[in-house]
């Protein structure tokens, strides 16, 4: 008996593979990366798909029929109304965010508010559908800058976006996503400034698998493997907090 | 190396909404080119408007007519036709936003074709089916090539209502536009350099296309 459920789930694990079609926050675009080798490693049969963009937007376009098996929102916001409107299952958080001030030009990015000042354009994700960006204008308004700076912003559609304005020097500072920065692509190019926990409201990522999905194993399997202590360990090394 | 996907669904999409633009066009054109009722005026601003409309509003419209949040959108997902996020979505947001590219020149095609040579047609007891297909038709040829020709490249052109209703999904409804919108984002120009290259050199062709076309026309 014991042998055959074994065997069963031996079974299970190589023959049901799916494709996992994941719409990410855009500030997993660089972590994922490392975990999607992970998972697919510990579960060959599987195949990952990612698209990236603003939570906001992805809310809506679940509400409207989105064919996706898991959402990692940038927050915890949308995938609750999600939950709360039956159209996913329970979310959980699966990181913490951190905003941090990022420059590719030679600004002394470790005075935040001096160099807000000093920039001609100020990078910020749209705050009405990414949440770094709501975390960006409290930033703002926490160095006491945001009249002053206010006219000189430009908005990112997501926060990926937003941090290619700085690191193609077309804004000369911005609030972008930690994890970003630390991304092998991106690090070396500039310099950051963690921005304090206390200036803005932390930004607890959650991530839920949505009801519709065609394969809720797969899903499952997936979401669950987000929270795994190997993938902790890659959260961590992208500079997230993790969640308790 | 490169991911060939995106042009494969750009290209499917293009050729079929060239097809379908192809016969539709035509007709609409027919309509609008030898109607003079003033009812036919009004409805020539509502196929020309996606030429000045953002992408952004037809695509909104769309997502929300069809979209699971709208009655309809629930209605017709449970009689299972799926206008979103899927090829079907693709075709219908293009088919929409280069309909006034399969109408325009085709119009102004058939309003140049003598008005003698058509009604010898009908005196000769010939249909107005048949008149079309044997008469206006090969008479605005280089027209309706050149209608085809302008909605295959701005169908593969397209990026925001393919974005908003096709919702970028790999390998599905990434189309090439959208393509390099997301390899900039990934910090990865140099597939975005090569993406927008071929994209580019589509354009050009399909232009100097239409020139050489222009000067067989004016033979």
């Amino acid at each position: 008996m014991k042998k055959f459920i074994v065997f069963g789930l031996l079974a299970s694990k190589i023959v049901f593979g799916a494709t996992i079609t994941v719409a990410a926050a855009a500030d997993l675009r660089f972590v994922l990366q490392d975990l999607t080798a992970l998972y697919e490693k510990e579960y060959p049969q599987d195949k990952l798909k990612f698209i990236y963009g603003a939570s906001g937007n992805f809310y809506n376009q679940i509400r409207a029929g989105y064919p996706i098996d898991v959402f990692m929102s940038a927050d915890t916001h949308f995938p609750e109304l999600l939950y709360k409107q039956g159209l996913s299952y329970k979310p959980r958080a699966y990181a913490i965010g951190k905003l941090a001030l990022f420059t590719t030009k030679n600004i002394d990015v470790d005075n935040p508010k001096l160099a807000f000042l000093k920039a001609q354009k100020v990078a910020i994700a749209s705050p009405r559908v990414a949440p770094y960006g709501v975390a960006g204008i409290s930033t703002l308004h926490c160095y006491h800058v945001y009249n002053d700076v206010k006219d000189k912003i430009i908005f990112g559609e997501n926060i990926i976006q937003t941090t290619q304005f700085v690191a193609s020097k077309n804004a000369d500072v911005g609030l972008v996503s930690y994890s970003l920065i630390l991304a092998p692509q991106l690090y070396s190019k500039g310099k950051f400034y963690l921005i304090p926990q206390a200036c803005y409201k932390p930004i607890v990522q959650s991530a839920a698998v949505i009801k519709a999905t065609k394969d809720k194993n797969a899903a499952m399997r997936f979401f669950n493997f987000l929270y795994s202590q190997e993938a902790i360990a890659i959260w961590k090394s992208f500079g997230y907090g993790i969640p308790r | 190396m490169i991911d060939y996907s995106p042009f494969l669904i750009s290209f499917g999409v293009a050729i079929s909404t060239t097809i379908v633009l192809g016969v539709v066009g035509i007709f609409i054109s027919y309509f609008l080119a030898f109607n003079k009722s003033i009812w036919i005026d009004m409805i020539e601003p509502f196929i020309m408007s996606p030429l000045v409309l953002p992408p952004t509003v037809l695509g909104f419209y769309i997502m929300y007519m069809f979209g699971l949040q709208s009655p309809f959108g629930r209605f017709l997902n449970n009689i299972g036709i799926h206008l979103l996020f899927n090829f079907n979505g693709l075709l219908l947001g293009s088919i929409i936003y280069s309909l006034p590219f399969a109408v325009s020149p085709v119009v102004s095609g058939f309003r140049s074709v003598p008005k003698s040579i058509i009604e010898a047609s009908y005196t000769l007891g010939k249909s107005k089916f048949y008149t079309l297909l044997k008469v206006i038709i090969p008479n605005a040829k280089y027209s309706i090539i050149s209608a085809l020709v302008l909605v295959f490249s701005h169908t593969i052109g397209e990026f925001g209502v393919v974005l908003m209703v096709g919702g970028d999904i790999p390998g599905k409804t990434r189309t090439a536009s959208i393509a390099i919108f997301d390899y900039v984002q990934e910090l990865n120009y140099k597939q975005a350099n090569i993406t927008a290259l071929i994209l580019f050199a589509i354009a050009m062709s399909t232009l100097i296309f239409l020139q050489i076309l222009k000067r067989f026309q004016e033979r």
